[in-house]
């Protein structure tokens, strides 16, 4: 079955000659025949790239032109192969003993002939298994999107997962070790040996990406059995909501233990303030006020949640100055002091004498303190003496048991 | 992005790829996703994920410092759980989808208004759900119906407009989280809804054979 060049080259300049019509006819599935394009339709007629359709005047695409220009255009393409591995490595192992007679015999146009059947054996069942494998792969991706409603997604996610599941049996069929044994054969050809190894090794990663596509599938699956679950349980809330109208959820979060997907919080409003004495936000700060200052409609402050007091109408009256008592008393005594000019006032006669509620301790203290808070000048004129004990432990310390008043 | 995330988060947002896109794209890389949920601990939040779709801070614990905050984002969905099921339930009638509402889902409004227009079984649908609290209006007009129920959902978070002049609306997470809430209340309250869908199926099955 030899066919010459230019019987090749001339089917497809047919082909190229009619490229406008073959393209409309695959699109459309159709095309009706008339004056303009009679010619042209017999003549792709008669070379078998166009076939009558139910009506006589209507013409379709040959099943070959179709499958070659969809196979072409990876359009429209099924995953569904009918793939016979069991056959197709009985035709393999055939044409590897026709090539070895072949080679044996020395007949090289023989043996190419049969390593061309072997390569295309090979690569016709490699390439129908990486056609699946990416047809599926993508529905996978698209969601099984050439079909739009969610039932027939699942539909077809089934019938995809059934036949992946299969494909999965038919691969099990070939024993790469059947496939290893090809080589054991002493004077193997490398453009055999290469062609034998190239198989194995996609056939290897074939089941690989099977195996994870049956797993994804099986997930694509269950989370559309998922969606069609939310789907009707809406309708049928929605059905149940008209059917009671009284009906109101119970309050959960009350619950002690809240469920976790009721733990949301209504939300925080955030208001951040700014640091005016941060120098590094002094010069966009002046450039926010100057912004502000040229607005001709400003914009209203944020609504504050201030409840409102009434306006204190009230002239304010005079407070008096509230003297501290014991400064006052203390005063007193310095003034008594310079009064008796030269002669010591007691500190403790003053306290008993005006009956001071505090402790004579705290009384001396008080008055030392203030003695020692005078101007100079003033202690200049008032010389202070105490009296007390020394104590034990430390050197010039004393316990004050009197503070005597004298003008100098 | 941390801080936008963080403030977003702290004020009870939703964040989904189609409300807050960049923030989503931030906290969908894990590493992201384990420094926010670091900063959130120590104000006792954790951040909540429902399949990597939407993510939400909620309260690691319950206790009187935040029943408040809980009660009150609880009695929002309550309110409008009923409002927004009707509207939902109307959207797939009126497009004839069996697929839920969910987040990233495109509602057009002109497609909406067409196929309502024409029904008026939906119309009603449409009139007794400007009845509703969330939705409530003394418009008439269809279309002016459809736009400020359309405006409410925009408002309370379930939907964005990514375009202001167009009339393409997107589904956010908000949504997700409500059907999550139905899923809820239907054990909890022992709804039977899976039930009631069985028995529509199969009383629309019966009518079809009638």
């Amino acid at each position: 079955m030899s066919f010459d060049r230019e019987q090749i080259a001339g089917l497809i300049r047919k082909l190229a000659s009619a490229d406008r019509l073959l393209a409309q006819t695959y699109i459309d599935g159709t095309v009706f025949v008339d004056d303009d394009n009679r010619t042209a339709i017999d003549s792709l007629k008669k070379a078998g790239i166009m076939r009558t359709a139910d009506v006589s005047d209507e013409y379709r695409l040959t099943g070959d032109v179709k499958r070659l220009i969809d196979r072409l255009l990876l359009r429209n393409q099924r995953y569904q192969q009918a793939i016979d591995l069991g056959k197709m490595i009985l035709t393999v192992e055939e044409d590897i003993e026709d090539y070895r007679r072949a080679l044996e015999r020395n007949d090289q146009d023989e043996a190419r002939y049969h390593l061309e059947q072997i390569d295309d054996t090979l690569y016709e069942a490699i390439e129908s298994l990486e056609t699946s494998l990416s047809v599926m792969f993508a529905a996978i991706t698209s969601q099984f999107g050439f079909v739009s409603s969610l039932n027939s997604k699942i539909r077809q996610n089934r019938r995809a997962l059934a036949y992946a599941q299969r494909l999965v049996q038919e691969l099990n069929q070939v024993d790469l070790n059947d496939c290893y044994d090809w080589l054991s054969w002493a004077a193997i050809p490398p453009e055999l040996s290469r062609k034998i190894i190239r198989f194995i090794d996609q056939y290897k990663s074939i089941v690989e990406r099977l195996t994870s596509i049956v797993a994804r599938m099986k997930t694509l699956l269950f989370t559309l059995r998922l969606q069609e679950q939310t789907a009707n349980r809406t309708r049928a809330m929605a059905q149940f909501l008209r059917q009671h109208p009284e009906w109101e959820p119970l309050d959960w979060s009350i619950e002690t233990a809240a469920p976790e997907l009721l733990r949301r919080g209504s939300g925080l409003n955030l208001f951040p303030g700014i640091d005016t004495a941060n120098p590094v936000l002094q010069a966009d700060l002046v450039e926010i006020v100057q912004e502000l200052r040229r607005q001709t409609k400003p914009l209203a402050p944020p609504p504050r949640d201030n409840a409102s007091a009434p306006l204190d109408t009230q002239m304010p009256e005079h407070i008096e100055y509230h003297r501290d008592l014991y400064e006052s008393h203390i005063e007193n005594l310095f003034a008594s002091a310079l009064e008796r000019q030269g002669r010591s006032t007691s500190a403790l006669q003053y306290w008993q004498g005006e009956g001071l509620e505090i402790k004579a301790e705290l009384w001396l203290d008080m008055v030392f303190a203030q003695y020692c808070c005078l101007p100079q000048r003033m202690r200049s004129v008032v010389a202070l003496e105490m009296q007390g004990e020394n104590l034990s432990d430390f050197n010039g310390n004393q316990v004050i048991h009197e503070i005597s008043l004298r003008q100098v | 992005m941390f801080k936008q995330v963080a403030e977003a988060l702290l004020s009870g947002h939703f964040i989904c790829p189609t409300a807050y896109p960049d923030a989503y794209d931030y906290l969908s890389q894990p590493a992201n996703a384990d420094k926010i949920d670091a900063f959130l601990k120590p104000l006792d939040r954790t951040l909540m994920s429902l399949d990597g779709e939407v993510y939400y801070a909620a309260y690691t614990v319950v206790d009187d410092s935040n029943r408040g905050p809980i009660r009150e984002a609880f009695a929002e969905i309550r309110a409008q759980l009923r409002p927004v099921v009707e509207w939902m339930d109307m959207v797939m009638t009126a497009l004839g989808q069996d697929m839920p509402i969910r987040a990233r889902d495109e509602i057009r409004m002109t497609q909406l208004l067409n196929a309502i227009e024409h029904e008026p079984s939906l119309t009603e649908q449409l009139n007794r759900l400007t009845q509703l609290t969330l939705f409530k209006t003394s418009k008439t007009a269809i279309s002016e119906q459809l736009s400020w129920v359309l405006q409410k959902l925009e408002q309370s978070g379930y939907l964005v407009k990514p375009n202001p002049q167009a009339s393409l609306y997107l589904a956010t997470g908000k949504i997700d989280y409500l059907h999550r809430i139905i899923a809820f209340l239907n054990d909890a309250e022992a709804l039977e809804l899976d039930k009631h869908a069985a028995n529509a199926e199969d009383v629309e099955q019966q009518e079809l054979f009638l």
